[in-house]
């Protein structure tokens, strides 16, 4: 098992399997909506890992990239008639713009000052998307259209749970790819010891550009999936708590472990699903999931449980 | 091949390094030895670019390399090690190797998201290259595992196979045989008279094994309270009334002292 999980290929062998197994295991419309919620999210914590469990940075506002994305297809498309994909492709060319700008003078700084900074511009994104009430609708939100391409319509739930898991797969691929690669070692070295990445001749200022504006366009790709397979986008998408959210997704499933992101993503996305039977105790029991998680699995789920397998299997 | 002149650096009041000048001719082996808190990492420092000075000028093959940053350096053929471990403790022990060779291989982003031919080439050289370095500090056997929990000597000579991964012209040693036991001593110095002979690298040192240091230098410089105390051969060194003092200092006057009743 571990063996699988560690090779190259294996990885992403097993997640295609489990991507394409997991409809004829849960047929439900129900069900493919949330395993399409839970594949977006991933999408967005995969990128979201290479910044935080690789670089070592942390981002508290990567939702408001992931909203730009949805309001750049939810406007362009629904208000302007464009084409879905270049909405989409405008969409992830503003994220990244906005990233790249700001990436300089966030990314100097460190720990809680990195942390602060992230926030307010995931905040200024949501604030903006509320006050432009115009163009998005404000508070109440907005309908969004569906998603055509050379006249096919993504409409049924497995239609989108098609596309989407095929994004994650290759989103996956190129991630871990990205890692196992002198940029993925010049990010991790940076997380590791920057003065000795430097002296390496890693420029550890640009890397940390690149890895931000990469996960930035990311989430913007996977919100305009997000947009057009709900049809309806209020400003929560891009605020404070959907970051929040991320950033627990990439924490809990294992930082610095791209399996783990995705299985962070699932299972914050998925289990309140079942965690409704306890009615009003809800969050509790998320919040107690969570604390349980990190005292028994400190470095998340898939880094503890792989360290595990591989030790007793030796 | 380094020369410096005037070199000063203060943090607040303190003068770390005060007008200190020599020169580094190229090849050999050179140190800086002098007691604790004489300044020697600052100047490792000021010369690797990770502090800046405060005056004076750092010439690195007669261009002032004063104030640029490590990874400036490293491209102009400057490594180091440092005297509190800088490993990357979160990747293997090749993979801080490759980290070492960055500046050799293919970067582009696209080579890497979708490994071209290219790309994979670039990366098949660089373990290859990184393997046998790994084998000449004698930690071929170890070159999967996670750099964490090696033992302190791995470690030492993990730091060394990096910036040798630069194929540096220059390669600064901070406390290379510190923590080290005689016969990892002895290897690490076997590792280093290779290195000025065989690779032709300059390789200068900070080091408190005197021992050590009298075997392989051929030049050494002396500092004591941020400035240039003495500068020459080992049995020049050895003899100079001043280093006795420095080194010796109170004790040696207050036995003198005794004795005079």
């Amino acid at each position: 098992m571990s063996a699988i999980l560690s090779g190259r290929h294996g990885g992403l062998l097993l997640l295609a399997l489990v991507l394409a197994l997991l409809p004829l295991a849960f047929p439900s419309t129900y069900a493919l909506d949330v395993l399409t919620n839970v594949g977006i999210a991933a999408i967005v914590c995969v990128g979201l890992n290479l910044l935080i469990g690789y670089a070592g940075q942390i981002s508290l506002g990567h939702a408001g990239f992931f909203g730009i994305g949805a309001y750049s297809s939810a406007i362009l498309v629904t208000n302007e008639g464009w084409p879905p994909l270049l909405a989409m492709l405008t969409g992830m060319a503003l994220s990244g713009a906005l990233a790249f700008a700001v990436a300089r003078p966030i990314l100097a700084l460190r720990g809680h000052y990195l942390a602060m900074a992230t926030l307010g511009l995931g905040i200024i994104v949501s604030i903006v998307l509320s006050q432009e009430v115009a163009l998005t609708g404000g508070p109440d939100g907005m309908p969004v259209d569906p998603f055509t391409v050379a006249g096919f319509e993504l409409a049924t739930p497995r239609a989108w749970y098609v596309t989407v898991a095929l994004s994650l797969l290759v989103v996956t691929w190129l991630a871990l790819n990205l890692v196992d690669s002198p940029i993925g070692r010049a990010l991790r070295a940076v997380h590791g010891a920057e003065i000795a990445a430097r002296v390496c001749g890693v420029d550890t200022a640009g890397y940390k550009v690149m890895v931000f504006v990469l996960s930035a366009v990311i989430a913007s790709y996977a919100g305009s999936l997000y947009a057009h397979f709900a049809g309806w986008l209020t400003p929560d998408e891009a605020g404070f708590l959907r970051s929040i959210q991320f950033v627990t997704m990439v924490v809990l499933g294992g930082m610095a472990s791209t399996y783990g992101a995705i299985v962070g993503a699932a299972l914050l996305t998925a289990l309140p699903q079942f965690l409704t039977v306890f009615h009003d105790y809800e969050q509790v029991m998320l919040g107690a999931v969570m604390m349980a998680t990190m005292i028994f699995l400190p470095r998340g789920l898939v880094p503890t449980l792989a360290a595990r397998l591989g030790r007793r299997e030796g | 091949m380094l020369e410096v002149r005037g070199l000063t650096c203060h943090f607040g009041g303190v003068r770390a390094v005060d007008g200190v000048d020599f020169t580094i001719p190229r090849g050999g082996i050179h140190a800086i030895i002098g007691p604790n808190g004489a300044g020697k990492t600052t100047l490792f420092n000021l010369i690797t670019g990770v502090i800046r000075p405060t005056a004076g000028e750092i010439l690195f093959e007669e261009r002032n390399i004063a104030g640029l940053p490590p990874e400036r350096l490293a491209r102009l053929g400057i490594s180091r090690t440092f005297q509190n471990l800088r490993i990357f403790f979160n990747m293997t022990v090749l993979e801080n190797v490759l980290v070492g060779r960055h500046l050799h291989l293919y970067r582009g982003a696209l080579g890497a998201l979708f490994r071209t031919p290219r790309f994979r080439r670039s990366e098949a050289e660089a373990q290859a290259f990184a393997e046998e370095l790994l084998a000449r500090v004698g930690l071929a056997d170890w070159r999967h595992r996670p750099a964490e929990g090696l033992p302190y000597g791995a470690l030492k000579r993990l730091e060394i196979a990096r910036a040798l991964a630069a194929e540096p012209r220059l390669l600064l040693l901070d406390e290379p045989a510190a923590g080290c036991n005689e016969a990892e001593t002895r290897e690490i110095a076997e590792l280093i008279g290779s290195l000025a002979a065989a690779d032709g690298i300059t390789v200068v040192l900070v080091e408190h094994d005197m021992h050590l240091v009298m075997n392989i230098c051929d030049h050494i410089i002396v500092l004591d309270h941020g400035r240039k105390l003495a500068e020459g051969s080992a049995r020049e060194i050895r003899e100079d009334p001043r280093v006795i003092e420095a080194y010796l200092g109170k004790a040696a006057r207050e036995l003198a002292h005794a004795a005079r009743g």
